[in-house]
């Protein structure tokens, strides 16, 4: 229910957000066809919009609800989606290179588009349960580590169209190297494995030993969560031991995310400690 | 033979399926409910008969995924103690390049001359190294002598970390399930409870419920008191959810809240009868569980059991038909005059009255009791747990937060005692980054020789 002075702005904000991300996901298609930089700077600076109203949405709504959106899963959606559009423009700056930013754009656009699907009715006031300091760090932390999954992830789609696509194609040529790709890859899930770690397991233990009495319960969410960290583990593992790159570690991270995906829906479907809403 | 099956046990070989096992079983778990009797969710069938023989209804308490758990344990203890003790080992030798091209070839290279012969220029180097806690070693080459530079084994050490915490998980887990326990005690207000084995007791003063405006629960609320033996108070603590009481080992967590399901405060019942004359019979209130006498004709009136959901396969056998409504409060009322028992019969709420002896108890109205329901925990291997966090988050940190670098300097002989440097750097920081240390850094050993000029 949405009450008080804000009613409804930060759905405004969120809307319009999700307008300017796929005003830049039309304009990067057309950046893929014409290939000129000016049309990918164009939905560089729609993604800049997007990313300030999408700031705009988080921070109504946590004034409208007095405290930090963290409490169902289209307010979880909307910060991961936040938080991988930040990444985007830490990858432009680093790698600088347009089409690197046109795939995570279109994750975070799928990620808007499945966020905006689902309820969004404000949470004014908490369950008891989720009344702690460890909903901040728990929720906030381990949506940093999916946020840096969800890029590692483009860069598996990139890389798989380098590898399937023919060496003459012109959209092939125009993406970046498989090194660089698969290189992007390992720096975000070394990125987001220890966020993932230290804040969806550790935080997540440590709020559960509080609040039920048991760092672990084996609830679907939980067992999700672990079972994204195995995926990583293993990749990370075959990666620093074997030297797995390419293909088989493209296709290990991409499980990893798939999960991730996953996991994140379990609680929808199978229920458990973790269905807030 | 053994060190052999030591080191296989410890291999990524085993790692790797193991944890992908560990990964699907993990993903059965989370399809099919746990704790549910799979016949709630299946029909009869070969998914049922499956589930059952594998015991997949409580796949994370099988023999069969604490054994997975097992080996994963033998592996990671095997891995650390063949693999990544020597890899620290390892870290803390310098390799050197076979090739002066081999330098050439890294991505951060660069050449320079500096007024000194090789070997002062390898020691000079070497203590610059060393001072900012590289290790570093020098060495002859065929040209000159080649310097080899590695920053501190933060990483190797991170990993050893990481492996050693998973291990304390486990024991934290072993240690956990043998020798702690945890249950839920319902406390009426008032109620001192004895825990076994510990010596003293926890009483619970009052509790509460604290409601929002829109009439959702806010908080559920507990004053327990702690008592001596002798029933002395030791200290008070108000309990809710997220802030737990510690105490001497054990642990009380604001768990629940409710109306006790087998007592209440008190009933209205009306009661006809033959002893009672008029036809409306007498209406009153009544304590739970305690003797009442009617006035002025004996008898005497005890409500003995409550239950505040009955079912008619439980609790009554074939005396009544079912009501069909989930939430079915009945009580048990015997109704007696001296040591005669006129009456002992089950009583529904605001349903038909039971008759005996030609007397009828029609139950009107209850209080329900209200009780607080306290997670009492205690568990030995918590300790181990908080370990495994802390040495894993330090590992972590380790590992992808304190890249290593090395440099590779080959120092050729050059004109009138000066030298020749080729230097090329690598670093698990990125790129831009690195390249900007490195600058830095050949700068600096460039200055080394100016000022010593």
């Amino acid at each position: 229910m949405h009450h008080g002075p804000y009613q409804s702005i930060d759905l405004s904000f969120f809307w319009w957000s999700f307008l300017a991300y796929s005003i830049a996901c039309v304009l990067y298609v057309a950046f893929f066809g014409l290939n000129r930089k000016a049309i990918a700077r164009a939905a560089s600076v729609s993604m800049g919009i997007g990313f300030s109203l999408h700031t705009a949405a988080l921070g109504s709504r946590m004034m409208l609800i007095h405290h930090p959106p963290l409490t169902n899963m289209f307010e979880y959606i909307s910060l991961v989606g936040w938080i991988a559009t930040c990444f985007y423009f830490v990858t432009l700056k680093i790698y600088k290179q347009h089409i690197l930013g046109a795939f995570i754009a279109f994750t975070v656009f799928m990620l808007m588009a499945s966020g905006s699907l689902l309820p969004k009715d404000a949470q004014m006031q908490l369950v008891p349960a989720l009344k702690s300091h460890w909903l901040q760090i728990h929720v906030t932390v381990a949506s940093l580590g999916e946020a840096a999954f969800l890029v590692a992830f483009a860069a598996n789609i990139m890389y798989f169209l380098k590898k399937l696509l023919p060496v003459t194609s012109r959209f092939s040529a125009r993406l970046p190297e498989t090194q660089t790709l698969d290189s992007v890859a390992y720096k975000a899930i070394g990125v987001g494995y220890p966020l993932f770690t230290v804040g969806a397991l550790f935080a997540g233990a440590i709020w559960a030993e509080q609040a039920w009495g048991s760092f672990w319960s084996w609830d679907p969410k939980e067992v999700g969560s672990l079972i994204v960290w195995l995926v990583y583990s293993a990749y990370l593992h075959a990666r620093f031991v074997k030297g797995w790159t390419g293909v088989r570690a493209a296709v290990l991270s991409a499980a990893g995310f798939t999960c991730t995906i996953l996991t994140f829906f379990a609680n929808l479907i199978l229920g458990g400690l973790h269905a807030y809403g | 033979m053994l060190k052999k099956i030591w080191t296989r046990a410890g291999s990524v070989r085993m790692v790797i399926p193991l944890l992908i096992a560990i990964t699907l079983v993990s993903l059965v778990g989370v399809i099919v409910p746990q704790g549910t009797p799979p016949v709630e969710f299946y029909d009869n069938g070969w998914r049922e008969a499956l589930i059952v023989y594998l015991g997949l209804d409580h796949l994370f308490s099988t023999w069969w995924f604490y054994a997975l758990l097992g080996l994963l344990s033998l592996n990671i203890t095997a891995c650390s103690t063949s693999r990544q003790f020597a890899n620290v080992r390892k870290a803390m030798t310098p390799h050197f390049l076979k090739r002066i091209e081999d330098a050439q070839a890294l991505k951060s290279s660069a050449e320079f001359a500096i007024t000194a012969p090789p070997e002062k220029a390898a020691g000079l180097f070497s203590s610059h190294f060393k001072r900012l806690r590289y290790f570093s070693a020098s060495m002859d080459y065929e040209h000159g002598v080649q310097v080899a530079a590695r920053s501190f084994c933060f990483k190797e050490i991170g990993s050893l970390l990481f492996h050693f915490s998973i291990l304390f998980f486990f024991a934290g887990g072993i240690v956990g399930g043998l020798r702690g326990f945890s249950f839920v005690k319902d406390f009426c207000q008032g109620e001192v409870y004895a825990i076994r084995d510990w010596k003293y007791l926890v009483r619970s003063d009052w509790f509460k419920i604290e409601k929002n405006i829109d009439g959702t629960v806010s908080d559920y609320t507990s004053k327990l008191t702690v008592l001596s033996p002798d029933s002395t108070p030791v200290f008070s603590r108000i309990i809710e959810v997220n802030r737990p009481l510690s105490y001497k080992g054990l642990r009380f967590y604001q768990n629940s809240f409710g109306e006790q399901p087998d007592a209440i405060e008190k009933a209205v019942l009306r009661i006809n009868g033959p002893a009672l004359g008029p036809a409306e019979g007498l209406q009153g209130v009544f304590p739970f569980n305690t003797s009442v006498r009617l006035p002025g004709n004996g008898l005497m009136l005890f409500i003995k059991r409550f239950i505040r959901d009955f079912s008619l396969e439980a609790n009554l056998g074939d005396l009544m038909p079912p009501l069909g409504r989930p939430d079915n409060p009945a009580i048990r009322v015997v109704l007696s005059r001296g040591k005669d028992t006129l009456y002992d019969n089950w009583s529904f709420l605001n349903s038909p009255v039971i008759s005996q002896n030609g007397y009828t108890i029609a139950f009107l109205k209850f209080t329900p009791r209200y009780v607080t329901g306290i997670k009492i925990s205690h568990n030995p291997g918590a300790v181990l747990i908080w370990l495994g966090f802390a040495l894993m988050t330090l590992g972590l940190m380790l590992v992808f937060y304190f890249p290593h670098t090395s440099y590779w300097l080959f120092i050729t002989p050059a004109a009138r005692g000066s030298s020749q440097v080729t230097i090329g750097g690598l670093s698990g920081r990125s790129r831009p980054v690195f390249q900007e240390k490195f600058n830095r850094t050949c700068a600096f050993l460039q200055s080394l020789f100016k000022e010593g000029a």
